[in-house]
This record gives C-alpha cells, structure tokens and sequence, in this order.
C-alpha cells in the first residue's frame, strides 16, 4: 500500500500537469513501515528523455546518482517514481516495463488536455511479467 | 582489490538484505561478476542474458559513470566504491 496526502498528491498533479504535452516525472521519498510505504516528501524531477518527451521520460544517470547519494545520507528513502501518461491512461506501457524495478511504487497520471484525469500506482511483478496495482490511500495533509 | 559495491534500495532484497558488498577484482566488470557469485539473485537484475550489464543498469566508479570511463574493462584500486544505480524511464 502507497500512503500519502492531499497535499503531496495535489503536488503530483500540479507537477504532470505544468508538464503537459509531455510527460512530467518525479520522486517519491518516505519510508516503509509494515509494509506500507508512507510518502514523507515528493519531488519533482527533470525529464531528461533524449526522446520524444511526449512520449517517454527518463532521470539522467547523473541525477539517479545525485538521489542516491542523498538516500544514503537522509532520513527518506526512494520509494518510486511518478510519470504522467500525457492524453493517455493511467496504465503502464511496455517501455515502462523494460525499465521498471520490483519494490519501487510507480504511480502513473493520465492528463487529459492538460488536466488530470485518472490515476493509479503499480508494482511490478517479481517475476518482472507484468504489473499489479497497488492500494492507494491519500489522507488528509 | 578489495572493492565496495553499493547496492541500491530495489536490488538489496535479492543480496539478503545488505546494502554494501565487498568483492575482489581488478575491473569494474570482474567485481560486479564477483558480486554475483555472493548474490546469485542479483544476475538476472544486472546482466543480460549474453553476461553484459543490461543497459538499465548505471555503474558509477566514484563519483563517475564507468560509461564515459572505460565500461567494465575500467580498472578499479584497492578500497574504490562501485555504486550500482537503476535507470528510471519508460514511456
């Protein structure tokens, strides 16, 4: 289960949709209590995509390395990674499959025309066949 | 070379839980096939079925990207620090 609050959510939303047309990425820190992960802070991160940035997003190596270093360092963790699927649903695509991690919480935005629609967070499969979704909770900020 | 190899947080379940391994090896590919052999787990996550780093894979040296140094033939020295990193992407 994925734990957060309105207010982190809203900056979720806030940040896919400034993005729009394309797609806007960003970071979930917290930690994992009995198996819940409590998101204690949410970040937003360039898209750093080679590519068509309508249709792919990807965090540099450089700040990969950069978030990892203060993972060591803080008091959070990396819980997942958030994208926005511009005028497409909130379901993962194959790209998004070849470069997914089990553990991590993948929380997906569909924007609409420039406005959130639908959302849902996903977990991949141990066995790295697919998806399963993941049990969201947003509370109060 | 006694060598610290970094594991980030979505790979350290499959090495028992530890976050920092010490392996042997002279290149960054000989110590990252020797953190395999202590965590066979780990292989399918790091390599591809031809035994190259899969290229979602980032291997720092340091502070540098073993990319833009010389990829796994990259000399490594007694008491260096690897830190693997997973690419984030997708579509």
């Amino acid at each position: 289960m994925l734990r957060l609050n309105q207010k982190q959510f809203d900056f979720i939303k806030a940040s896919c949709e400034q993005a729009y047309p394309d797609e806007g990425c960003g970071v979930l820190w917290g930690e994992t209590i009995d198996g819940v992960k409590h998101v204690r802070a949410v970040e937003e991160v360039p898209n750093d995509s080679g590519g068509d940035k309508r249709r792919r997003f990807e965090l540099s190596a450089a700040t990969l390395f950069s978030l990892t270093k203060r993972e060591r360092t803080g008091p959070h963790k990396l819980l997942g990674f958030y994208h926005s699927h511009p005028d497409h649903p909130a379901v993962p695509s194959s790209v998004d499959k070849d470069a997914a991690w089990p553990v991590y919480s993948y929380p997906i935005i569909s924007v609409v025309h420039g406005h959130t629609t639908t959302w849902n967070s996903w977990v991949l499969k141990e066995d790295g066949s697919g998806y399963d979704a993941e049990v969201v909770e947003v509370v109060a900020a | 070379m006694s060598v610290s190899v970094l594991l980030p947080t979505a790979l350290q379940r499959y090495a028992n839980d530890q976050e920092q391994l010490s392996v042997e090896g002279a290149t960054v590919g000989e110590s990252l096939k020797a953190v395999i052999e202590q965590a066979p787990q780990l292989g399918k996550h790091l390599f591809d079925t031809n035994g190259n780093i899969r290229s979602f894979v980032n291997v720092y040296l340091g502070d540098d990207d073993t990319r833009y140094l010389s990829g796994n033939e990259t000399p490594v020295k007694d008491g260096d620090t690897l830190t693997i990193i997973p690419s984030i992407a997708g579509g």
